[in-house]
């Protein structure tokens, strides 16, 4: 997003995209940029944010765009298989976490299987955590620490399927202790 | 000259049966306080089975008026909305304190989509 850059005033929980006519607005603002990442995503990168959400103080990481809206539609090229890999720039990073709670959100999937998957070295081989194969809308927890979604050094996303087929999802990462809710606010000009 | 903001870049959004819509982020919105006056420029490459919204809103807690609804059967390729401070309060043109985008299936059993991009210069 080619965005001029704006303060980051975290208060309201907009916790995903379900569309209202109303929302209830930022009031009490505090800045805290995160560091520009050059490489996989690092938690520790991310910076802290402060705020308030539904009156309460709060004091939690901030989200990772683990990816923004995305839309892939395949060609029509009939039945062969097709994947998407997410760039090495994206990348969660999982030497310093212990946990993520993601936020999955797939609008529309026809065809293909969204994968979320981790290796301890950028060439692999790469491990299944999770994998979805129809719209949802979901928060997951995984953890480096065991049970049955558990990542490592590095967690991207990936896209597989027989062409064609259509996706359009959203992927948010929440690193450390449990968070209900995004924080955000609107940037200024 | 104005500010020149990209209020959203290219975005691509399909959604299927039973997923209402997508608002803007809203660490995106955009607060224009500081100014007076607005031309937002609203291209839309495709747009089929849901409506793209610009809105704005004044206060904390308060509703969202529609500065623009955009579809299928209205979508002319770029739409150029122009909004100002000073109008009447309440006014679908009165530039508002803080705006978004957002669409919004019509809740039918049909999939929907959307490419768009919304730019504006802001004075």
């Amino acid at each position: 997003m080619a965005h001029t850059p704006i303060s980051k005033t975290p208060v309201q929980s907009p916790s995903g995209h379900v569309v209202s006519q109303q929302k209830p607005l930022p009031v009490s603002p505090q800045v805290i940029k995160p560091s520009a990442p050059s490489g996989p995503v690092s938690a520790a990168a991310t910076g802290k944010v402060a705020g308030r959400y539904m009156g309460a103080a709060f004091d939690t990481q901030d989200v990772i765009k683990f990816q923004r809206w995305l839309n892939i539609e395949t060609g029509t090229g009939a039945g062969s298989p097709y994947e998407v890999i997410q760039p090495w720039s994206g990348w969660l990073r999982g030497d310093s976490v212990s946990t993520y709670h993601l936020k999955i959100q797939i609008s529309y999937l026809n065809a293909c299987t969204l994968y979320i998957e981790s290796s301890t070295t950028p060439e692999g081989p790469w491990t299944t955590v999770l994998s979805y194969t129809e719209q949802t809308d979901v928060m997951a927890v995984i953890s480096s620490e065991g049970g049955s979604a558990k990542f490592s050094s590095y967690v991207r996303w990936r896209i597989s399927g027989n062409a064609p087929y259509q996706i359009c999802f959203q992927l948010e990462a929440v690193p450390g202790a449990s968070v209900a809710s995004y924080i955000g606010s609107p940037r200024r000009l | 000259m104005g500010k020149r903001v990209v209020i959203e870049n290219w975005m691509s959004l399909r959604g299927a049966t039973g997923w209402t819509g997508v608002m803007q982020e809203v660490e995106d919105w955009v607060d224009t306080s500081d100014y007076n006056s607005a031309v937002v420029r609203i291209e839309v490459s495709s747009i089929a089975g849901c409506t793209l919204y610009l809105e704005g809103c004044d206060q904390s807690g308060g509703s969202f008026v529609t500065h623009k609804a955009i579809d299928a059967a209205t979508s002319d390729g770029a739409t150029v909305v122009t909004l100002l401070r000073q109008v009447p309060f309440g006014a679908a043109e009165r530039l508002n304190t803080l705006m978004r985008w957002r669409v919004t299936g019509p809740g039918s059993p049909n999939a929907w989509s959307a490419n768009f991009r919304i730019t504006g210069v802001f004075k």
